[in-house]
C-alpha cells in the first residue's frame, strides 16, 4: 500500500526523464509506418488539393516560426510535395520572419528533389506584415500586394505568375499556422471571395476549427503532424520514413506514457485515500 | 460567389440589438437600479491571493499576457488596476512584465496611480513594471525567470496566452505560488485548469471588471451582455426550426417569405 | 467580390496622398510631419485641463467611427472607407513603433542600474547589452554596407545569430511543454469528482483516438460495435459536444468583447486608468 500511496508523489525530474525516454525512442528508430485510417477532414482537404485547375495558384498563408516546426514543417512539406507533383504552381507567403527562412528552405529541398525550378513552379512571397490590407489585397490584387518575392525580384515578372491577378486566379488558400490567424484570413481573403480554405494548425489550435468545418467555412483540415502523416498516406508515401511519421510515433508512445502517468497517480490517490480513512477509522476506535 | 465583407440587414439587426441592450442596461444602472451578478470564484481568490503574498512577505507577479493593445489587453489592465490598488494597501509589490510596448506604458500609468490613490506614492517601483521582450518565447523565459528569482507567493494570468501559458503555470506550480488565471483564449484554459488554483473561463473574464468594482456602468454593460446571449440562443432555436421546416413541411404558409428574408441572410 | 470606387476629384485627392515619394520630397514630407505632429501635440498640452478629456473622447470616437462606417455602412458597390484601411493600419503601425522606444529604454535602465551596481546576475545583463547591440550591429552592416566583402561578413554574423541562436532558442522553450504537459497531467488528472472523471476519460479517449497505437488497442472490435472504437468515439466528441461547447464559448466571448469595445468606444469604460485627471 505505501507502494501505491508513493505513486502520486514521483518527482517530477523522474517524470520528465521519462518522458526524454519515450520521446527518443521514435526518434531514434526512425519507425516508417503511415496511419491507415484517414480522417474525413484530411480526405477534404486532399480532394480540394487534386481538383485544382492547372490555370490557377495555391496561395500557401504561413503563420508559423521554428517553435512549431513539429508539426506545422510536415504540413507544408507534404501539401507543396502533392502541388509539385501534380504541377500545381503555389506561391507562399510568411507572416512570421523566422517562418520564412524555414518555408523557404523546405521549398527549396522539395524542389531539388522532385526536379521543380523556382520562380516557374513555386515562389515565396518572403515575410510579410500581417494586417487586414494584406489579406484583402491576396484576393483583390495579389501581384500588387506581395510586390517582390524573398529574393527580392518583382513577382509580377515571374513565369508563375503569369495570368494571376487576383482571386478569379486562386484555387485555394490554405492557412498553415500556430495561432489565431484563421478567423482573419477567412473574413478578408476567402469568404468575400468564394476560395476554399483549408486549415493546417497545430493540434492544440485545432479544436476550435471544427465549428468552421461543420459550417463549411473550412474546407477541410490537416490536424499537426498527425494530418500531415494521413496526407502522405493519401499521396503514396505510407511506406516511406518522414518528418511527419517518426512524429506520429513519437506522439504516440508520448500519449500512451501520459496516460500510464495518469493511471497511476489515481492508484495512489485511491491509495491514500483508502489509508486516510482506515487511519481515521482506528482513531475513532481508540 | 462569395460573402460579403460589409453588414447586411442581419448584422444590423442582431448587431443593433445587441448594442441597444448594452446600453440600455447601462444607463438603468446609472440611474440607481440594483443589479445582480452571481459569484466567480477565481475573482472573489484575488483578495486572498493578495493576502497570501502580503503574509509571505514575497511579490506578486501579473502576467497581462500577449495580446497587446485590444479589448483583451485593456480588460487585463483594469483587473491589474483592482489587484494593485489592493496590494498597495497592504505595501505588496506587484512585478507586471510586457510583452507589448504600449502596454508597458498603461501598467505603467495604472500602477503609479493605484499606489498614489492608496497614499503610498513612494512605494511605487518602476523596476516593477517591464517590458521584456516582444517575442512570446523570450518573454516566457523572462517571466519563468523573474518567478524563481523573486519567488513570487502569487500569480496572477489575465489576458490572451497562447503556447506560453503552460511553461508559465508549471514554473508558477514549481515555486509553490498560488495562481488565478482568466483569459478569452479558449485553447490554453485546460492548460491553465490544470496548472491553476483557479481559472476564469471564456465570458467571465470580461465580467471581471465590473464583478471586481461593481461599478454601475459596468455592471448594467455586464447585464446587457446576458440580454445580448439571450438574443443568441433565441435566433438559435428560431433558426433551427426554420430550417428544419424549410426541408421537412415546405408547404407551411410563410415559410417563402422567411427562408427569403431570414435564413438567406443569416444562414450566408 | 470587392472593387475600388476611386472615381473623380477623390481619386486625385487620394492619390496625391498616398502615392509613394522619394529622396528630397520624401525627406521634407517627414520634416513636415515632424513639424505638424509637433505643433499638434502643443495644441493639445495647451487645452485647458477641463477640455482635455472631451477632446480624448472626441478623438476616441471618430478613430472608431471610421472602422465601424467603414464595415456598416459600406456595400459592394459603394466603399470609400475600405481603401482608406491601409493608411489607417499603417499610421497605428507607426504609432506603435514610437512605443517600442519606451519598451527599450525601460530595458536599457533596468539592465543597466544592474551592471552599474553590480548586483546579483549582473552578467546577464551585460549578455543583453552584448547580443543587443551584435545583432542590431550584425544587422545595420548587412543591409547598409556598400562593400561586398563587409556586408557579406556581416550577413554570416547575422545568420549566426538569427539561425543558430534565435530559432534553436525558440524551438527549445517552445519544446519544453512537453515535459510540463506530462508533469501537470500526472498532477491535475486525479478523480476527485464525477466532472474530474468525465474530464479524465473525455482526455484519454482523445489522446488515444488522434494516433495510430490507439487505432490499434480497439480495431479487434466487430461493425455492430465500431462506435466504440477509440477514433469514432474520439471524432464524436470533437465534432459533437466539443464543437458545441466551442460554438458556445465563441458567441459568449464575441458579446463581451462587443460590450468592452463599445464600452471603450463611447468612453464608458470606468476604471483609475479610464476616470483618471488628464
Amino acid at each position: 500500500m505505501n507502494i501505491l500511496i508513493k505513486l502520486q508523489q514521483i518527482d517530477r525530474r523522474v517524470i520528465y526523464a521519462l518522458v526524454v525516454v519515450v520521446l527518443a525512442v521514435p526518434l531514434i528508430f526512425h519507425p516508417a509506418g503511415h496511419p491507415t485510417l484517414v480522417t474525413p477532414e484530411v480526405h477534404r482537404a486532399f480532394e480540394v488539393i487534386d481538383q485544382i485547375p492547372k490555370d490557377k495558384m495555391v496561395i500557401l498563408s504561413s503563420a508559423w516560426g521554428p517553435s512549431t516546426e513539429s508539426e506545422n514543417g510536415p504540413q507544408t512539406a507534404v501539401l507543396m510535395r502533392h502541388m509539385f507533383m501534380k504541377g500545381i504552381r503555389f506561391g507562399i507567403v510568411s507572416w512570421d520572419q523566422a517562418g520564412s527562412q524555414v518555408t523557404y528552405k523546405i521549398g527549396t529541398s522539395l524542389e531539388k528533389e522532385l526536379h521543380k525550378q523556382y520562380g516557374v513552379d513555386w515562389v515565396h512571397f518572403g515575410f510579410k506584415l500581417l494586417n487586414e490590407a494584406a489579406l484583402r489585397g491576396i484576393g483583390t490584387d495579389l501581384p500588387t500586394t506581395m510586390k517582390n518575392d524573398k529574393l527580392g525580384k518583382l513577382v509580377s515578372r515571374l513565369p508563375v505568375m503569369n495570368g494571376i491577378k487576383d482571386f478569379h486566379n486562386i484555387g485555394a488558400v490554405v492557412e498553415i499556422s500556430a495561432s489565431g490567424t484563421l478567423e482573419g484570413t477567412m473574413i478578408y481573403t476567402t469568404q468575400p471571395n468564394g476560395l476554399s480554405l483549408l486549415y493546417c494548425p497545430t493540434a492544440v489550435m485545432s479544436v476550435e476549427a471544427y465549428k468552421y468545418l461543420d459550417s463549411g467555412q473550412v474546407k477541410g483540415m490537416l490536424n499537426s503532424a498527425v494530418g500531415a502523416a494521413q496526407y502522405e498516406t493519401l499521396i503514396g508515401m505510407s511506406d516511406v520514413t518522414t518528418q511527419a511519421s517518426i512524429t506520429t510515433w513519437a506522439l504516440s508512445t508520448a500519449h500512451i506514457f501520459i496516460i500510464v502517468l495518469i493511471l497511476l497517480g489515481n492508484l495512489g490517490y485511491i491509495a491514500s485515500k483508502k489509508a486516510a480513512r482506515r487511519q481515521g477509522g482506528e482513531a475513532s476506535n481508540d | 460567389m462569395g460573402t460579403t465583407p460589409y453588414a447586411n440587414p442581419a448584422v444590423y439587426i442582431v448587431e443593433g440589438l445587441l448594442v441597444f441592450f448594452i446600453l440600455y442596461k447601462i444607463i438603468s444602472a446609472r440611474r440607481g437600479r440594483e443589479l445582480f451578478i452571481r459569484r466567480i470564484t477565481g475573482l472573489s481568490s484575488l483578495d486572498e491571493a493578495v493576502g497570501r503574498a502580503t503574509e509571505m512577505g514575497k511579490p506578486m507577479l501579473f502576467v497581462p499576457g500577449i495580446g497587446g493593445l485590444t479589448v483583451v489587453g485593456l480588460q487585463a489592465m483594469a483587473i491589474l488596476q483592482h489587484v494593485v490598488q489592493r496590494a498597495a494597501k497592504f505595501l505588496t509589490r506587484v512585478i507586471v512584465p510586457n510583452i507589448d510596448p504600449i502596454m508597458f506604458t498603461i501598467s505603467e500609468e495604472i500602477s503609479k496611480e493605484a499606489y498614489n490613490a492608496e497614499g503610498v506614492p513612494e512605494q511605487f517601483d518602476p523596476e516593477d513594471i517591464r517590458y521584456l521582450s516582444s517575442d512570446q518565447f523570450a518573454l516566457a523565459a523572462g517571466v519563468v525567470g523573474i518567478m524563481h528569482r523573486e519567488k513570487t507567493a502569487t500569480v496572477l494570468y489575465f489576458g490572451e496566452f497562447f503556447a506560453e501559458a503552460l511553461i508559465l503555470a508549471e514554473n508558477g506550480q514549481m515555486v509553490g505560488a498560488i495562481q488565478i488565471a482568466g483569459t478569452p483564449s479558449i485553447t490554453q484554459v485546460p492548460f491553465f485548469l490544470a496548472a491553476c488554483d483557479y481559472t476564469i473561463i471564456g465570458d467571465e473574464y470580461y465580467a471581471a471588471s465590473a464583478y471586481l468594482s461593481r461599478e454601475p456602468t459596468l455592471l448594467g454593460s455586464l447585464v446587457g451582455q446576458d440580454y445580448g446571449k439571450l438574443l443568441m440562443m433565441g435566433l438559435i432555436v428560431i433558426g433551427a426550426i426554420a430550417v428544419t421546416l424549410v426541408s421537412v413541411a415546405p408547404w407551411l404558409p410563410g415559410l417563402g417569405w422567411l427562408n427569403a428574408n431570414f435564413l438567406r441572410y443569416f444562414l450566408r | 467580390m470587392t472593387t475600388s470606387t476611386h472615381h473623380g476629384l477623390w481619386s486625385i485627392l487620394w492619390g496625391a496622398v498616398v502615392a509613394e515619394r522619394h529622396g528630397t520630397v520624401l525627406a521634407l514630407l517627414i520634416a513636415g510631419s515632424l513639424l505638424v505632429g509637433a505643433g499638434i501635440l502643443w495644441m493639445l498640452m495647451s487645452v485647458p485641463t477641463r477640455y482635455r478629456k472631451p477632446v480624448v473622447m472626441a478623438v476616441t470616437f471618430l478613430g472608431g467611427l471610421i472602422l465601424a462606417l467603414e464595415f456598416l455602412a459600406g456595400s459592394e458597390k459603394w466603399h470609400p472607407l475600405t481603401d482608406f484601411l491601409p493608411t489607417y493600419g499603417n499610421v497605428q503601425m507607426v504609432i506603435g513603433s514610437f512605443a517600442l522606444l519606451l519598451g527599450i529604454i525601460n530595458l536599457f535602465m533596468i539592465h543597466g542600474q544592474a551592471v552599474s551596481k553590480r548586483t546579483k546576475g549582473w552578467a546577464n545583463s551585460l549578455a543583453f547589452f552584448v547580443a543587443f547591440f551584435a545583432i542590431m550591429m550584425a544587422g545595420f552592416v548587412k543591409d547598409y554596407a556598400t562593400a561586398k566583402a563587409v556586408s557579406g561578413s556581416a550577413d554570416s554574423i547575422f545568420t549566426v545569430f538569427f539561425e543558430g541562436f534565435l530559432m534553436p532558442l525558440s524551438s527549445t522553450m517552445f519544446s519544453m511543454i512537453a515535459f510540463y504537459i506530462a508533469s501537470a497531467a500526472y498532477r491535475a488528472f486525479r478523480i476527485r469528482s464525477t466532472e474530474s472523471a468525465l474530464m479524465m476519460i473525455t482526455a484519454s479517449i482523445l489522446m488515444l483516438g488522434l494516433v495510430p497505437a490507439g487505432l490499434y488497442l480497439t480495431a479487434w472490435l466487430p461493425e455492430p460495435l465500431s462506435w466504440l472504437r477509440l477514433e469514432n468515439l474520439s471524432a464524436w466528441l470533437l465534432v459533437g459536444p466539443n464543437m458545441a461547447v466551442q460554438r458556445a464559448m465563441a458567441f459568449g466571448i464575441a458579446v463581451g468583447a462587443l460590450a468592452v469595445g463599445l464600452r471603450i468606444w463611447l468612453s464608458l469604460e470606468r476604471g483609475s486608468f479610464f476616470d483618471r485627471q488628464l
